[in-house]
């Protein structure tokens, strides 16, 4: 089941991301945010399985809850009074839905950027930004790779230690307090030293020249053409939908906005569309496969 | 090796109860302190730059302990009252007014008493177009969230205190913020017209008989019969008259 979405060429996936990312961040009508939120889900489980339900459900269901209490208690306004909070300021009920809604967003657009993670690799981001911007898109692939990076050579860092009987396990408090600092010291300096080194040997290789060209298995078909004129003509209604707004919303002083009028209907299809689309592409490439398998 | 676990955990412990005496020590003399703790701060402190601003909105006046009804002039309060504790930076007072009473030297007794309340916005009325337009169904048509009327308070009471409960009875959206900067609430809303809801000078102010006390409602201490009004102003205070120079020539 490998995901097929990633199969297309990079720009289309770049292109993706961005809108769904930058509406997912914009959109604060609920209808938008249930899309996003269930479409982030979806995906983001369809390509990481189990550790994405696990992830989501230690993480992000906390955080979201979180998120959600916290607003009412420092934002106070709205015209629906429920209650009065210790301190005499009200509890208002725009004010917990708005906090819901916001930790909606927050929850889908960490969700959308794990399944970036996945989906968008450092050569694809590389391979779209090597040329025009040689150095940032450089240092940005650096960037998104240094957590896992750093997280993998912790460990080998951590069982080296552990071998001379110095690890965070050994001894008293006290001392696994000091061969823990020894641990980050290291780690800081290897972290620092490897970004000098990854640098200096792409200097090396010619990295950013004028002249240089780079090897890609990237091809734009017909596929990716057809990918990619659906996004546009996608995001193209969208925008203008918004910014006629078709998709206005308010949480303060009172809930009000666009229902269920059909333009508005027809602007949350066609978010809906664009966001569901990597999991309809995969459901579909699996399906194909499967057909295939059973030929045999 | 225990023995070394031992004096880590006294250790641990004792720096703990540090940080928390510390904590309660910076904390305590905020909001609960009695008459003997407020902290004595020379009058040199103060800088003379503060005094130059105009009234924005509801914050606090300056100096003296409670109930100490000295009637100094504006500016020798800033300046001789170097004995004086608790100082607060904000615009001078107007002379022959009542001082500020610090909320937490406050008594409040049983005795009821009754005061004057209302709360209007005309001014938006005039500034429409500066007008956070999601707010247009939370301003009445003529501008009164709440007619002047008699209201009962116990004597000792501040403006804030019965402003607070008033609204909480009416039913009308009401924020503040605790600042103890000027050892007051601010009013940020009332009936969800909020601070900078008409423009960027905007936002509540109170009158007291007529006149801006130039210092936070939580410290005026109100008397039988007192005439509350909080007005809200589109201009820094301009377009009521209670700007600091108007207030300062005697209003």
């Amino acid at each position: 089941m490998k995901d097929a979405f990633s199969t297309f060429h990079p720009i289309v996936n770049f292109t993706w991301f961005t809108a769904v990312l930058l509406f997912s961040m914009y959109f604060m009508h609920p209808v938008c945010l249930g899309v996003s939120f269930f479409c982030a889900i979806a995906y983001s489980v369809y390509l990481n399985r189990e550790k994405a339900i696990y992830f989501n459900l230690k993480y992000m269901l906390p955080l979201l809850i979180i998120t959600a209490l916290i607003n009412p208690a420092f934002n106070h306004e709205g015209g629906t009074i429920l209650t009065y909070l210790y301190d005499g300021n009200p509890l208002t009920l725009e004010s917990i839905i708005y906090g819901i809604a916001a930790a909606v967003m927050l929850i889908s657009v960490i969700c959308w950027f794990s399944c970036y993670n996945v989906v968008m690799t450092s050569d694809k981001f590389v391979y779209l930004f090597g040329r025009v911007i040689p150095s940032l898109s450089l240092v940005f692939s650096m960037t998104l790779r240094f957590v896992p990076h750093f997280k993998a050579q912790i460990g080998i860092v951590s069982n080296a230690q552990k071998g001379v009987g110095r690890d965070v396990s050994n001894g008293s408090l006290m001392q696994r307090i000091s061969h823990g600092i020894r641990i980050l010291s290291i780690m800081v300096t290897w972290a620092l030293e490897n970004a000098i080194e990854t640098a200096d040997s792409m200097k090396s290789r010619g990295y950013g020249l004028p002249g240089r060209t780079a090897f890609s298995i990237y091809r734009f078909d017909k596929r990716d053409k057809y990918a990619m004129i659906f996004i546009l003509l996608c995001t193209g209604y969208i925008i203008a939908g918004s910014l006629s707004g078709g998709l206005y919303y308010r949480y303060f002083p009172t809930i009000n906005g666009m229902g269920a009028k059909p333009y508005s209907l027809s602007l949350y299809i066609c978010y809906l569309a664009l966001c569901i689309a990597p999991v309809i592409i995969n459901i579909m490439e699996d399906r194909k496969w499967k057909a295939t398998q059973s030929g045999i | 090796m225990k023995n070394r676990m031992q004096i880590n955990k006294v250790l641990a412990v004792a720096v703990v109860l540090c940080v928390l005496a510390a904590a309660w020590f910076y904390g305590g003399n905020n909001h609960n302190s009695d008459n003997a703790t407020p902290s004595q701060k020379p009058a040199s402190t103060m800088k003379s730059g503060e005094a130059e601003f105009p009234s924005i909105k509801a914050h606090g006046q300056t100096t003296e302990k409670a109930m100490v009804s000295q009637a100094h002039s504006d500016d020798s309060a800033r300046t001789k009252s170097g004995s004086a504790a608790n100082q607060i930076l904000t615009d001078p007072l107007t002379p022959g007014k009542p001082q500020p009473v610090e909320p937490q030297n406050a008594q409040v007794t049983g005795k009821k008493r009754t005061c004057t309340l209302s709360v209007e916005c005309t001014t938006i009325l005039h500034n429409m177009k500066d007008f956070n337009q999601d707010k247009l169904e939370m301003l009445p048509s003529d501008g009164i969230i709440f007619p002047a009327q008699k209201v009962t308070f116990f004597e000792g009471e501040s403006v804030f205190n019965v402003s607070q409960r008033e609204m909480k009875k009416a039913g009308i959206q009401f924020e503040f913020e605790a600042t103890p900067l000027y050892n007051s609430n601010y009013i940020e809303s009332i009936n969800n017209i909020y601070e900078f809801d008409c423009g960027e000078l905007s936002g509540w102010m109170y009158k007291v008989n007529g006149c801006f006390p130039n210092y936070g409602c939580s410290r005026y201490e109100l008397k039988d019969g007192d005439n509350i009004e909080w007005v809200y102003t589109c201009n820094s205070g301009r377009d009521l008259g209670g700007n600091y120079v108007t207030n300062r020539g005697g209003v």
